[in-house]
Parts: structure tokens; sequence; C-alpha cells
């Protein structure tokens, strides 16, 4: 029984696929540099309103698809929130008032921005996986100078991914099932849950890691140190021009709203 | 990269000269004077019991041992008469390919077309170059539907059937296939075995499969190397073996004999003069005295107007149900519905096993017989308890569930003290402990390993210990998935005997299978699932005349059942029970 996390690419035909990932990681990082450098509440939203204006235009997904992959980061934004606005000390009248202490609108709405941002980074992250095939994610980084044998570990990682996950799964039932109950606290039951799932993921891992790493060498994986590429990825200019649009975009955000 | 054209330039494929290796680390050599020839061209078969050698000697083959995970070894092994005790790996690889026990593991690409093209593209041929071997290949192992999917898409015959074509486009004169059906269901096997068929007759390929179930396969080749505890035991052609060890490869090797052969040997025995022995394969035709196909022809015109019955097997009785399942329905927080409306009724002391293709909801509906999942809706009630409401305590020494993959489950560091976890879960007396720890083990044969780690038990050990693990706390039933998965014969044997003992004592045996064989010789009830919906429930035999329902469930029946419907039109279970029908016993 597989995992069902969806996280992978699917081929279409909307923008944001026929983009080379060079150009898509452009953008990324151009709105990504903006949303971390963005303290204010209001531009938070307005960022996180055109990542996901973005997303769901340019790339042919569903909203459902992006639900999916936000709500895995969503408590994560959350308990950064709520951190965040335990540890930020801006001085003001309180607003709210807790027995761990008590909160003014500054450090609240501090907070909130701080788990925003995260929300907002989830949509840039997703709208460059749902559309981009990790070959040839690969193969443009190789162009740019990085040996393939390193950048094919991405597709490695996507590859084994949902197998680990699925194998964890199953490792956890099967521990579950042989705990026949309580015989120690639940935290400390917890904790050699987590050890014994790791000794035997580890173990099945590295022997799945010696075939493949097997099965590659016998495919003349690494042997020379460049290789050809089937399906050579496509430079499409309106994507390129899209990037340096989106850059143009972060420097004039920058200047005009004065980010932070 | 050679073409497979040029092999005849050597006068064999893969020559071992007193090949001798041993572990790192280890006394006994797992490889003992290993010598055989085998000439280019051959489809060669190296068989043999678990922990035999077979996958060593495939990755001496390959260089990776003792080069690259160290080793020692001695004499020589050649392929295409280069060493590979003094070549990398990358550079023997030009010569011999080979495909994986299991696909998950050897799949480096998410699509089809990408695993087909890696090895060519990492060899740096042109684009046109690899368009044409990528089309070649598509067509031979009948991939060219899938040719844009992701691999995650695929059944575990098609994912291996990527596999042997991504070897195949790197045109390596020989083609090592090592136990490539032994993860997969009878269709993923059949379709493994019809595509080495189909390569070999379009290519001069060398292909050396190594195989333990030998069924399929044997009637394919045409020399056979067997490998016992590291040691040529048989080298020559399969006819031979049959001649002249026949009754050892079960006995004594622990292999599955055809049961086309096994057939024709019990007839001999009756005094039926059989010219040709059989060496597999589910056809009668051939070699059955033509005297005994039409001493049936009444029966099978008869079977023809007379199907068997389809009612369902009558599990009815006056006692109340052990497990009933009512109106079950599990689907995932996406909606995604993987069991819909399943009712079951269950009595104590049956056996039963659980079929269906891959991803049907089989491993689903057990783990929500256990309350490992729990319904969205609708019951389960397990003798008496409700599965949403006990305790994993109760339910414990109610059923026990025992995974495909035993070593999910460990989680000790010796044999003794995996099984004496479950006990201390119980909070037994630490003398009770000790006591019933010993009794599990003496029973399931591994009180000698006792002091060895879980992991380092062979496969069918793991299997009879994560079994054990879980009938300390004595339940009413156990619920097996895949327990004959990568098994041998005599390790599936002896554990399903096991399972015939514990089913004796009026437990509950239910086994999640994709092995008909254990289907036709052991169970009385069988459930197909399809779709996560059961649309069968009865007997084997009703099941194997059923051929639609085989056909959607992605079953194919037994040889002897084939054979038995060929020959007098109705299905016999067993090769005995064919010989019997044949010979009008009874």
């Amino acid at each position: 029984m597989a995992a069902r996390v969806d996280l992978a690419y699917r081929e279409g035909t909307s923008f944001f696929h026929r983009t080379d990932p060079m150009s898509k990681l452009v953008y990324v990082i151009a709105a990504s540099v903006l949303i971390i450098n963005s303290f204010n509440l209001v531009k938070q939203f307005s960022l996180l309103a055109i990542s996901a204006a973005i997303a769901l235009l340019l790339t042919g997904q569903s909203p459902q698809r992006y639900w999916a992959g936000v709500k895995l980061v969503l408590a994560l934004a959350v308990s950064l929130g709520i951190t965040g606005a335990l540890l930020i000390d801006k001085p003001g009248p309180v607003v709210v008032a807790t027995p761990l202490r008590n909160f003014t609108y500054r450090e609240l709405t501090d907070g909130f921005t701080m788990g925003l941002q995260f929300v907002s980074l989830a949509f840039l992250a997703l709208s460059f996986v749902y559309t981009t095939h990790p070959r040839d994610l690969s193969q443009a980084v190789s162009k740019w100078g990085m040996s393939y044998r390193y950048t094919h570990g991405m597709v490695l990682a996507l590859v084994f991914l949902p197998i680990l996950l699925a194998e964890a799964g199953n490792v956890e039932k099967a521990h579950r099932i042989r705990d026949f109950g309580a015989t120690m606290n639940p935290l400390q039951r917890r904790l050699q849950s987590l050890r014994h799932l790791m000794v035997t993921l580890v173990a099945r891992s590295l022997r799945r890691a010696e075939t493949l790493a097997c099965a590659m060498d016998v495919k003349g994986f690494g042997m020379a140190p460049h290789r050809t590429y089937f399906k050579e990825v496509e430079w499409w200019r309106p994507g390129q021009v899209f990037a340096v649009l989106s850059v143009g975009a972060t420097i004039a955000f920058a200047l005009l709203f004065n980010t932070g | 990269m050679p073409s497979s054209r040029e092999a005849d330039a050597y006068a064999y494929a893969v020559e071992a000269k007193s090949f001798t290796y041993w572990h790192p680390r280890r006394e006994v050599a797992t490889l003992k004077q290993v010598s055989f020839r085998i000439r280019p061209g051959e489809f060669a078969l190296i068989a043999g019991p678990s922990g035999s050698g077979k996958s060593t000697l495939g990755l001496c083959a390959l260089g990776v041992r003792p080069g690259l995970l160290l080793g020692r070894a001695e004499g020589d092994l050649l392929v295409r008469g280069s060493s590979s005790l003094r070549r990398p790996t990358c550079k023997i690889a030009d010569d011999l390919g080979i495909v994986f026990q299991s696909p998950d593991d050897q799949i480096s690409n998410l699509t089809v077309e990408d695993e087909i093209v890696f090895g060519l593209e990492n060899h740096q041929l042109t684009r046109s170059e690899i368009a044409s071997r990528l089309e070649e290949v598509l067509d031979l192992c009948r991939l060219r539907v899938y040719r844009k999917r992701s691999v995650w898409e695929l059944s575990g015959g098609e994912k291996q059937r990527v596999a042997i074509a991504s070897m195949l486009a790197l045109k390596s004169p020989v083609l090592w296939l090592d136990e490539p059906t032994s993860n997969l269901d009878s269709a993923g096997e059949y379709q493994v075995w019809d595509t080495v068929e189909r390569i070999r007759r379009s290519s001069d390929t060398t292909i050396i499969a190594v195989q333990h179930n030998i069924d399929h396969v044997l009637p394919l080749v045409d020399h056979v190397v067997l490998l016992v505890d590291g040691a040529v035991a048989f080298d020559g052609p399969p006819a031979e073996l049959l001649r002249t060890h026949r009754w050892r490869l079960p006995s004594d090797w622990g292999l599955w004999l055809p049961q086309a052969t096994d057939v024709a040997m019990r007839l001999q025995d009756r005094g039926i003069a059989i010219t040709t022995l059989p060496h597999g394969g589910a056809a009668v035709a051939p070699w059955l005295p033509t005297e005994l196909l039409q001493h049936h022809e009444g029966s099978r015109v008869a079977a023809k107007n007379n199907e068997p019955s389809a009612e369902p097997a009558d599990s009815t009785t006056a006692e109340a149900p052990w497990l009933e399942v009512k109106d079950l329905t599990f689907s995932y927080g996406s909606g995604t519905r993987l069991i819909s409306n399943v009712s079951l009724s269950v009595q104590r002391g049956e056996m039963i096993a659980i079929v269906g293709p891959n991803g049907a909801g089989k491993s689903t509906l057990t783990m929500l017989l256990v309350g490992l999942l729990q319904p969205t809706r609708g019951s389960v009630v397990v003798g008496g308890l409700r599965t949403n409401r006990a305790s994993p305590a109760e339910l414990g020494r109610k059923i026990a569930y025992v995974f495909q993959y035993p070593e999910h489950q460990f989680i000790a560091n010796t044999v003794l003290d995996e099984v004496a976890h479950g006990v201390r879960a119980l909070r037994k007396p630490m003398a009770e402990v000790a006591t019933t720890a010993e009794a599990a083990l003496r029973r399931i044969g591994l009180w000698e390993w006792r002091d060895r780690h879980p992991f380092n038990l062979s496969m069918g050990q793991k299997r009879r210990l994560s079994v054990a693990c879980m009938l300390v706390t004595e339940p009413d039933g156990i619920i097996l998935d895949e327990p004959t998965f990568g098994q041998d014969w005599l390790s599936a044997t002896q554990l399903m005997r096991f399972m015939q003992s514990l089913n004796q004592e009026n437990r509950t045996v239910m086994v999640v299978t994709h092995d008909m064989r254990l289907v036709a010789e052991y169970v009385s009830r069988v459930l197909v699932v399809v779709g996560g919906a059961i649309v069968f429930d009865g007997s084997a035999e009703q099941l194997f005349c059923k051929p639609d329902l085989l056909k959607a469930a992605q079953l194919i029946q037994p040889p002897v059942v084939q054979m038995s419907l060929e020959a007098c039109g109705r299905p016999s279970l067993t090769t005995a029970a064919f010989v019997g029908s044949l010979l009008g016993d009874g």
C-alpha cells in the first residue's frame, strides 16, 4: 500500500511546463528573496495572493492539488507563526492577554506574517515541482557546469521518496501490531518505536542502495564525465522573458515599497 | 559497446574455472570450486535452493564481488573470455547486463522512456541511435503503450519488463536475470518469461536465468547449472537433470519440481509408458499417451456441458462467526475509496486465501481485519471484539498479522529476544517469558539460531521467526501476507505445513497470496478481491473453472489445473489428484 503523497511532476503544456527549469528557478529565487524580506502583513498578503495567482494561472494544476501540497506545510506554518509571536518582543498596547504572556498587535501580526511567508514559499516550490521534470532540471544544472553524477541525485530522490514513505508506513504498522499494548509510557514507546523504525529503514535502504548502485554501474552511470541527453531542454523565449520580468518586479517592489 | 553479433568470437559467453569465493570475514566459502561453461546464444538456467550462492555468482560475474564489496576469490570467472576479477564493473557491463530480483530497487528514473534510454545516454550514444534502440526494445518487450507512463503506474511484471528492456537497449551480448520473477504475481511472471522467450527468438543474446522456481523456465532452457550449498551439483541439459536427479530436486535440494514432470513421473511409477519426460509447462498433449487422453474424451464433453456450480462455499454453521465484516468501506483522506461495501463471515478453523491483482485492496482489507486501519464505514468484529473499540493487546490475543517483509516486524538484536519481546509486552513473569520464547523457537526449528541477529537469517527462517513472534499471544487466527514470497520449495512447504498444523488446532488461517499452487494445495476457501470488492467467494476448484473471472483478477491457474482441464475436463488441485483422475482411481 503506497503512501499517498502527491508531490510528483506531471506532464502538461502550461506556461510553466514550457518554460525551462533555470528560468523557473530564477523566478522562484527572486520571489523567495522578496517574500523572505517582507515583514509587513499587508505586503505578505499581497505576495501570497500574487504567488498563488501565478501558481494557479500559469501551471495548469488544480487548486485541489495545491491545497494537498500546502496542507503538508500548514501545521509547520502555524507553529512557526505561534513561535514567532512568542519570541518577538514589540512594544505597544496589549490586544491579547494569556496566562503565559500578553501580546501586542505588532507581535501578533509579525508572527502571522512569518506563517504566511511559509505558505507563500510553499506555493512557489509547488509550482516549480509540479511543472519541472527532474531530468530536465538535472540537465539544465549540468549545462551550467555541475556534473550529472550529482544532479541525477534529484531524480533518484524523487524515485525513492515514495518507496521510503510507503516502507516507513508499513514498518510503523508492523511495530505497532507487535506492541500488544502499553508496557511503557507513551513517550518512551514513541522514542523506542522511532529507533526501531530507523534501524529497519537504514538496513533495508542500504541493501536497496547496493542493488541500485550495481544497476546504475551496469548502465554506465558515472563512466564518462559527460553524457548525451535524449531530450534536449528547450529554452523557450517567453519563459526567459518571464524570468527577467520577475527579477525586475522584485527590484521594483523592493524599491517602491521599501521592503522590510 | 560491442554488438551481440560479435559473441561468437569467444568460445564461451560465461566460464567458471574452479571459482571459489569467500564473503568478507567468513571462514566458509560461499562458492566452492564452481566450474561450468555457457556457450554464446545459449539459454542457461542457474538453479538452486535459497542461500546456494546463485546471486553471489551473478555479482562476481559482474565484478561487484569481490571487487567493489570486497571478499576473497580463487580460480577464475570469465565473461566472453575476459576475467571478471580483473575488470571494473562498468567495463564488464559492456559484455554482461544484469536484471535484479526486485524491480523497485533497480529503476532509477521516473518514466519508462527515461529508464530505457538512461544507459544509452551514459554511453554517449547519438540521439538518433538512442531513438532507434528505444523503438526496437519498446516493441520487443511490448512496452510501447507504457512509453510515457510513470514507473509508479506500472505493475511489478511491467516494471521488470522495463528493467529487461533497459538492459536489452544496451545490446549486452549476455543477459543475466537474477530471480526476475520471484517478486511477481502469476500474471507478471508469465509476462516476463514471455518477453524472455521473444528475446530468445529474435536475437542471439545469451540468456542466463537464476531461479529456484523452475516450473515456467525449465521448458525454455538449453542448459542447467545446479548449485547446491555453493558447489555445482549438476551441469548439463534439462532432460538429463530430470532423468538423473528428478527425485532429489524437491526433497534434497528444495526446488520446485515442475508439475508436468511430477505428473509424468507418477504415471511412470504406475506403469504408464511416458516416452519423453516433460520439462514443465501446462500442456499434456505433447507427452501424455494418446490412449489416456482418448479415455477421458467423454468426461471432457460432459464437463463442458456441466460447469461446476458457481455457488459460494458454504461457511454457514449454527455457530456465530469468528470474524464478521459488515458493509466495510475504507477511503483515504483524499476520498480515494480502496474498499467498498465488503461483507464477510469467517468461522473458526477455516483456511482461506485472499487473491487478486496488485493494488486490488487485499492488504488494505486484511489490515482492516486486524485493526491496523479503521473503517470509514461499516464494522469488523473479531472473536466478539469490534476492531475500532478494542485495544491492540486485546486484539493481539484474537488475531495475528504477519507482514510480507518479515524484516519490517523485527525490533530486537537476537532471535531469542525477538520472540521474548512479545511475551514481555504481555507483562508475563520473567520465567514464563524464557520458557514461552524457547518453546516457540523450538516449534519452528530456530532454537539453534537463537543468538543470531534476525536480519542475518535466511528468507525462510525470517518468515518463520516473524510467525513465531506473532504466535506468542496464542491468537485464535493468523493472517499472513504473501507467506511463500521469494522462498524455495522446502522453505515454503515447511511454512505451509506449519500453517496447516495451526489450522488443525482450530485456528483460522488467512493468507494473502499470488501463489496459485498454494491456493490449490492448501486452502479450503478463496476470496477474490478486485477493485476493493470481493467478487468471488468459493472453493479453489470453482474459481479455476471461471476463465473470465481469472482474467479480470489477473490470476493464472497452476499448471496441474490447466493440464487436468485439458485432459479430463475438470480441475485437479494436486498432481496426485490429477494422476488419480487420469487412472480412474476411486
